[in-house]
């Protein structure tokens, strides 16, 4: 065992980063280099796929089964015995108003995800800077994405309450309504009424990725810039934008995929009412099985979903995995 | 395709992994029989809720004071989750051995076969001599499925302080009780108390006023939407609920209430025992009047199933429990704990009884039922309710008039093939 | 390019006060005020009592004479929170526990040993993370009911796990892939196995990303409710999260209960916020997200 094990190699590490070599290329050429051993490399990868094959793959068969099956509420002993159908598919086409569901579940996404990225990209410039108080105020900030779904629904339950909420009083104090809005209760400002509480605990996750990014970006640049005469905004747009642009696009796609399937939020808030409007796919599928007691269908739009979410993944993994990996 | 592989084979191996990752699950149970001691799982919406929790502990502690070595394990699942977990149950085959469920969704889990049939064990007993008419609702397929244990008649909950500060009398019609309710709300306070959001009791609370204008959601094969009853009934919901708080279900309205926030609201006679909790300055000025409307509705809200999938020992030993909950002694104790009419007739007449209960225990005799009779509404009502309650919370957030909304409605049930 | 936080013996000069920064923090004070303000509110709202909540016209601050702390003692006196929490912290435990062993190996896999199929794990890990809860909850009690493991904690800790890895397995993937090969090639010509060499350096070095790790997997189980309310059944068993519904039933929503137990619901994880934080920021930094 070699002495000192623990200083070795950050000492190590410090020099390798002395001799300019940045870390991404060491980590690069360690992979090029390693002497690879697949077996080794399948063991410990066996959890993981085992975990996977348990929880997903006999559920997605299931699913799959209940989707070809005229069945209306489910149940094992009598699945296999189910006549095999189409049925559920033609229906979720033709009668259930499948596309008002996508297109909701988009606007739910992209309703969350823009507002959390701006809002998360605004409080990490802010807590780059150096001033006193950074780390206290920097950490009760993070705090709300700690949250459980479920704790925070209660919250705005109470806070967006028609008659005795805080929002609604604020909102009036200041005259941006005249008279109290009951905002989960309205089809036409429930979805708003969904989409700010999760915007609430979603941003700081943006906080925090970008900040950790943002303490990766030369201090050298932005001097040679503040000499250049760059302004504010043009700093941001040449120096800061390009140098986080990577790991943006990423903590958007993961966070955008983290509203994708929100439930707990949602189903505490509204269960998905007034008159479907805010029913995303998640909580669609859910009340398709268990409130108006529709299996086949449900099954239908899980599979649908799951496709949408192969295609998806599909379609941005080659971008993802050179960014990521 | 898929659906050719044994179903065995992913769970097999599903099965193996776990066994890999855990190195051992749970050793395999022991398959009760003859008489060694056994569990038998009871699930129900109402052990948080005052007055009831106690009669059902109640039942509970005289069965396993009978019963030996019989164990009752009491499961408490939310009232909204309550679909969902039965749904589940059913779904893997481990549904629970005594099953408490609302009347309107009775039907779907009958319509599937899962419900034991009870006629020959209800013959050998008074029920059918002593229950209400709407036992006959426990009816599936020609056979009973089922035990009534409650049902009751809509009243007026009101608060005397508020209407007297307010110079208001009790409404004695649909009219003044928008009247009524005009005139109480003002700052916090609200003059009436309305479910005004997606919920399940919004479709019992509008029928309670379809029925109390003398209409019907769908009477002789053919749905009532658009009749004149229908639509003043809806439209008397849709001006008294602007004087009532938005955005609540039935159980904020309940809380409003008793905080003295709400004063006035059509409700059961459960709210009585939950009485004891309301705020001191309310408790005492809470009073009950017969309903504004021409006639009483009357909600059959539930009752208790064996499924049919339990063993023969489950299944008698469920029987025994059913059949002493409906026993003289218990039903007196229902009265008692409830402060609720019971089932069986002439119960608790011995019983004391809040002063508030009386209306209620008049009122049933002349009562309508809310539940339609419709063999295909009640096999699909998860669906029926869903798009009704589209149509209610259309009417309550819009201005559209209230026959165009319900035609939609019609037509959309019968698109779904769901006929009155 | 060093990544600053992430070795915490290295430190930025003294800070000063300057006009300019006493406008950082007022800014600074100004978000987190928004941050956190609902939190407050629960707060508020759990030491005031019922009557004097329901009003359109809410005062910001406490009123004292009406300060009562009733909802906490009837939560611990009527509601069994103290139950509710001791398995929260069990599935949380476990769960992570498990999570972070299996992630770990998985990311050490993706990161150190290439084989093939690689991109295809990738992939699919990926998926699963996408997956919406409510299409895998029926089929997964379908399938621990058949196996006898409903209505135990561990049907959670495993159905919480499976949720954990797929992401926490490509955050250690990444932390690795920012340690260079050659330190524990080092250590491993120094006379090391494979397994010391992981264990002395790597890991040391990947502290800060272990951390966040862990972190993510604390909060994904403490915050689940789909899984807990749907495979368990007893109410001995119930975690937080559904023991939190038990204030919204037929008589009414408890609302100064609902805060007051919602508020210690998230409190451990403040707490782990302030103690792990400062390293996940670092954490990531260091090559969980490239800069």
């Amino acid at each position: 065992m070699p002495t000192g094990a623990a200083t070795l190699p950050r000492a190590y590490f410090l020099r390798l980063m002395h001799l300019g070599v940045p870390v991404s290329s060491i980590a690069q050429r360690a992979v090029k280099f390693s002497r690879s051993k697949p077996f080794m490399g399948y063991v410990f990868l066996l959890p993981a796929i085992l975990l996977a094959l348990l929880l997903f793959v006999y559920p997605i068969y299931l699913v799959t089964s209940i989707s070809l099956r005229d069945i209306d509420v489910v149940s094992l002993s009598r699945l296999e015995s189910a006549p095999l159908t189409q049925e559920n598919y033609v229906q979720m086409i033709i009668g259930a108003d499948i596309g008002t569901t996508i297109w909701r579940s988009v606007l739910y996404m992209v309703g969350v995800s823009v507002p959390s990225f701006l809002i998360g990209l605004g409080a990490a410039l802010l807590f780059n800077k150096k001033f006193r108080g950074n780390r206290l105020l920097r950490t009760l900030t993070l705090i709300p994405w700690a949250v459980p779904g479920v704790v925070a629904g209660a919250a705005f339950l109470w806070m967006l309450d028609g008659s005795y909420g805080i929002i609604n009083y604020a909102l009036a104090s200041v005259g941006l309504i005249t008279e109290y809005v009951p905002w989960l209760s309205r089809p036409e400002t429930a979805l708003i009424g969904v989409i700010v509480p999760t915007v609430w605990t979603q941003f700081p996750f943006y906080t925090l990725v970008l900040l950790a990014s943002l303490q990766n970006v030369p201090v050298e640049l932005y001097e040679a810039a503040g000499m250049d005469g760059a302004n504010a905004f043009q700093r941001f747009r040449h120096i800061t934008w390009p140098a986080i642009r990577s790991s943006a696009s990423l903590a958007l796609l993961l966070g955008a995929l983290t509203a994708f399937r929100e439930f707990d939020l949602i189903y505490s808030l509204t269960r998905g009412g007034p008159i479907g409007a805010t029913e995303t796919l998640a909580v669609r599928i859910y009340n398709e099985f268990f409130v108006y007691f529709d299996g086949g269908v449900a099954g239908a739009i899980a599979i649908l979903t799951m496709i949408a979410c192969a295609l998806g993944v599909g379609v941005l993994y080659p971008y993802v995995k050179k960014e990521f990996f | 395709m898929v659906n050719k592989v044994s179903k065995k084979a992913p769970l097999a191996l599903a099965l193996l992994a776990v066994l890999g990752l855990v190195g051992c699950a749970g050793g395999a149970q022991a398959v009760p029989g003859g008489d060694e001691p056994i569990e038998l799982e009871f699930v129900t919406w109402q052990l948080e809720e005052a007055g009831i929790q106690d009669w059902w502990t109640a039942v509970i502690d005289e069965f396993e004071s009978e019963h030996d070595g019989v164990t009752i394990v009491p499961r408490h699942v939310d009232g909204n989750d309550m679909a969902e977990f039965v749904t589940t149950r059913f779904a893997a085959d481990s549904a629970p051995a005594i099953l408490h469920l609302p009347t309107e969704v009775f039907a779907v889990f009958a319509e599937e076969g899962w419900l034991e049939e009870l006629d020959s064990r209800l013959a050998d007993t008074d029920i059918p001599q002593t229950w209400p008419e709407t036992q006959s609702l426990m009816e599936w397929d020609g056979t009973t499925q089922g035990l009534m244990v409650f049902g009751y008649s809509v009243q007026l909950f009101y608060n005397e302080q508020l209407l007297e500060e307010a110079g208001q009398s009790v409404p004695t019609t649909s009219e003044e009780l928008v009247a009524v309710a005009k005139a109480l709300t003002e700052g916090d306070v609200y003059g009436y108390g309305s479910v005004t959001t997606q919920h399940r009791d919004l479709f019992r609370q509008a029928s309670s006023y379809v029925v109390g204008f003398g209409g019907a959601w769908a009477k002789d094969g053919e749905y009532q939407f658009t009749s004149t009853e229908v639509v003043a009934a809806l439209e008397n919901y849709r001006e008294v609920s602007k004087f009532s708080p938005q955005g609540i279900s039935s159980d904020q309205k309940r809380e409003l209430f008793f905080q003295g926030k709400v004063a006035m609201m059509l409700d059961g006679p459960f709210n009585i025992p939950a009485l004891a909790d309301a705020a001191p300055e309310v408790k005492d000025y809470v009073k009950v009047a017969r309903s504004p409307f021409d006639a009483i509705s009357y909600y059959p809200a539930n009752g208790l199933h064996i499924p049919s999938t339990g063993t023969d020992r489950e299944k008698d030993l469920a029987w025994d429990f059913l059949e002493l909950s409906a026993s003289a002694e218990m039903q007196d104790l229902f009265v008692e704990l409830y402060q609720s009419p019971a089932a069986r007739a002439g119960a608790g007449s011995e019983a004391e009884v809040s002063p508030l209960l009386e209306e209620f225990i008049t009122g049933s005799a002349e009562s309508v039922g809310i539940i339609p009779s419709s063999a295909s509404i009640r096999a699909n009502f998860g669906t029926f309710d869903r798009l009704v309650q589209d149509g209610l919370m259309e009417m309550l957030t819009s201005d559209r008039s209230i026959s165009d909304i319900f035609a939609d409605v019609e037509e959309r049930l019968l698109s779904e093939d769901i006929q009155p | 390019m060093i990544p600053t936080l992430a070795y915490p013996g290295i430190r930025r000069q003294r800070r000063r006060w300057q006009p300019k920064s006493i406008v950082l923090l007022g800014a600074a004070i100004v978000v987190a005020a928004m941050a956190i303000f609902p939190l407050y509110w629960m707060f508020l709202t759990s030491v005031t009592p019922m009557g004097a909540l329901l009003t359109k016209q809410p005062t910001l601050f406490p009123q004292l004479e009406l300060l009562s702390i009733d909802a906490y003692v009837s939560a611990f006196t009527d509601k069994d929170v103290l139950r509710w929490f001791g398995n929260s912290v069990m599935v949380t435990v476990g769960s992570s526990a498990l999570a972070m062993v299996v992630s770990l190996m998985a990311g050490y896999s993706l990161s150190r040993l290439p084989s093939r199929g690689q991109g295809a794990t990738g992939y699919a890990l990926l998926l699963t993370r996408i997956i919406p809860g409510t299409v895998l909850v029926l089929p997964l009690f379908i399938m621990f009911n058949s196996i006898g493991l409903t209505d135990g904690l561990l049907a959670l800790v495993l159905a919480n796990a499976t949720i954990i890895v797929p992401f926490a397995a490509w955050l250690m993937k990444g932390f690795f892939d920012g340690i260079p090969y050659e330190l524990e090639e080092a250590a491993m010509i120094d006379g090391c196995s494979r397994f010391q060499a992981v264990c002395k350096i790597v890991l040391p070095l990947t502290a800060p990303g272990l951390a966040a790790t862990a972190l993510y997997a604390t909060m994904t189980a403490w915050g689940d409710f789909l899984f807990a309310r749907t495979l368990i059944d007893s109410t001995d068993l119930w975690t937080l999260t559904v023991g939190l519904s038990t204030f919204m039933n037929e008589n009414g929503t408890d609302w100064s209960g609902l805060m007051a137990v919602g508020l210690l619901s998230v409190l451990p994880l403040v707490v782990l916020f302030f103690v792990l934080q400062p390293f996940f920021v670092g954490g990531l930094a260091s090559g969980g997200v490239k800069g």
